[in-house]
């Protein structure tokens, strides 16, 4: 075990102080809406990096994985009063397995192709939700009930409640992708990401890695979902299985820094900032929040390649450039 | 044969319509260098493709340390013990040299530590230890050929397959090659190379095998082979050697 120093603790604890304090200094609804938004978006970028960042296969249908989760945990609750805290988990294995069936089929693909199946898959999942009456079809599912208690089944009256409960899904999601990155598992995926061919002649059987890549994604993805539904208690495939779901979830990845550990966290914070903001200050403005958002996405796709969390390295290469080169004598 | 650590029996690889290898014969003894020379396009490189596993055969085994591996796919063959190289150097550029041969390490172990010290010990003996932390996409081309031979190394193979290690180098660069391979070899490792440059092949190997439009023109040691009319009249074309 590292010991941790005590510029480390400082920090953790600075952290902590200020995730306790956050929803309190902002005490609105609204407020608390985005700090939540911001942690099922940083949930469902965390997921996709999996298989979009450290695999480097772009999965443009994880909207599906969302789904499942969301309505993994509406069903179990309609059709067995089952509590919430017990069918996210169901909804993580049955999303794996799905993952499963998807990935052995479309894993085989790369790249562009592989986006567009993905996309595909999930525009047929989303067709299946809308025509299946036995999950609510286009209507949606519902599970709001001032009757059932509250921390059994997940429907806090407090918003608060929500902002904490899920910061501590957040944390605990974000240790174990800090120390997954420093297993096997993970340096397989990106020496499969860099070179496939190299990597299968050093003895990786990529086919396996990236279907359990993809697997893990579905499941963490599917967590979100679960969240998501219990914070909102209401969804329908028109809100959580479209292509712009998926998308987001790829841009929220993409923004902070694709196959890094804190990067889907902080393009989380920064789009969800952005988009809540925008949807709500500028959409009168018809589609202009969406302009804006977009803008902003080309900006730092184009600008930023790398992603949010690499502006502090690269601050520090061009202030140690520009000593360099001060240093050395005109030539 | 407990003695032969490869044993190739009419490898044949066929691309629709194009015959690639033909009836390839030949076996490699335990901790020998067998050189693997013919003209470009004689079918070197997808003989070794068919030995790692990159793509099968279309007739013809291959058996390796007693065991068929005709059919198996080239992470299943390096689990096995054959390394390889490719011609073009496929550093994981996104990683640094360290990391790449960490990957060669992690191939049987699960333990980050015990992969991190052979990897350690890999890049020493490679000497990469001066580049160790440096991304691999700023290596140079030496230095990339040397990295793959150290990832190749770092999987612990009995069988090394090396594919024009030597093309792109310097005078003093080949020499340091040389030197790591007899040292890898030394270890007890086997190795099948590929190479156009005959006095590397005549100083390194202990038998040479000559390919030449798919078939094998002639096996022997680097003085028979080289003194053979026909590898002669196809290959060597009148004493014209690479400098």
């Amino acid at each position: 075990m590292k010991k941790l120093s005590y510029k480390k603790l400082l920090l953790c604890a600075g952290i902590l102080v200020i995730l306790i304090v956050l929803p309190l200094i902002f005490n609105t609804a609204f407020s608390h809406h985005i700090m939540t938004m911001m942690c099922i978006w940083a949930l469902l970028g965390m997921g996709w990096n999996f298989i979009g960042g450290y695999a480097g296969q772009i999965s443009n249908g994880h909207a599906i994985y969302y789904a499942f989760g969301a309505y993994t945990n509406a069903m179990l609750l309609q059709w067995f009063n089952l509590s919430p805290w017990i069918a996210m988990w169901i909804g993580c294995l049955l999303s794996a397995g799905i993952a499963f069936l998807i990935g052995k089929g479309l894993l085989r693909f790369r790249g562009h192709v592989f986006a567009i199946a993905t996309m595909a898959v999930a525009e047929c999942v989303r067709l299946i939700f809308i025509n299946t009456k036995a999950i609510g079809g286009a209507t949606g599912v519902y599970i709001f009930n001032a009757e059932l208690d509250p921390a059994l089944y997940m429907q806090f009256t407090d918003t608060k409640t929500y902002v904490y409960l899920y910061m501590a899904f957040v944390v605990a999601v974000l240790l174990f992708v800090r120390w997954l990155n420093t297993t096997k598992f993970c340096y397989y995926l990106r020496a499969i990401n860099g070179n496939e061919t190299a990597a299968e002649s050093a003895g990786i059987n990529a086919a396996n890695y990236k279907l359990w890549a993809y697997m893990l994604s579905a499941a963490i993805v599917s967590l979100a979902g679960s969240l998501y539904m219990q914070f909102m208690r209401y969804t329908d495939p028109s809100m959580i299985l479209t292509s712009n779901i998926s998308m987001m979830i790829v841009l929220v990845t993409v923004m902070g820094g694709v196959g890094t550990v804190y990067g889907p966290l902080i393009g989380a914070i920064v789009l969800t900032y952005i988009s809540e903001y925008t949807r709500v200050y500028l959409s009168h403005y018809n589609g202009l929040d969406m302009v804006i958002y977009g803008v902003l996405v080309i900006l730092i796709v184009l600008f930023i390649p790398d992603g949010l969390i690499s502006i502090p390295g690269r601050i520090r290469k061009h202030r140690e450039h520009k000593a360099a080169v001060k240093e050395a004598p005109a030539k | 044969m407990s003695n032969y650590i490869l044993q190739v029996n009419d490898a044949t690889k066929k691309f629709s319509g194009l015959m690639a290898n033909e009836g390839i014969t030949f076996d490699v003894g335990v901790g020998e260098i067998l050189g693997l020379v013919g003209p470009n396009g004689a079918g070197k490189t997808t003989l070794f493709n068919s030995l790692s596993g990159v793509h099968q055969l279309t007739r013809g085994t291959i058996t390796f340390d007693g065991q068929d591996i005709t059919k198996l796919s080239s992470h299943q063959i390096c689990k096995l013990g054959i390394g390889r190289t490719f011609q073009i150097p496929q550093a994981i550029v996104t990683l640094s040299v360290e990391e790449n041969v960490l990957i060669g390490a992690l191939c049987h172990t699960n333990n980050m530590k015990v992969a991190r010290k052979h990897a350690h010990e890999t890049i020493e003996f490679c000497g990469l230890a001066a580049l160790a932390d440096k991304p691999a996409a700023i290596l140079n081309v030496a230095q990339k050929k040397r990295l793959e031979i150290a990832r190749a190394y770092a999987t612990d193979p009995k069988l090394l397959l090396l594919d024009e290690t030597m093309a792109g180098l310097t005078a003093t660069e080949r020499v340091e090659s040389i030197q790591l391979i007899r040292e890898i070899n030394n270890q007890g490792v086997s190795i099948v190379m590929i190479e156009h440059n005959m006095d590397v092949v005549m100083s390194v190997s202990n038998r040479v095998l000559v390919l030449d439009a798919g078939k094998v023109l002639a096996l022997g040691s680097p003085e028979e082979v080289t003194s053979n009319e026909a590898v002669i009249n196809a290959y060597l074309g009148g004493g014209k050697k690479d400098a």
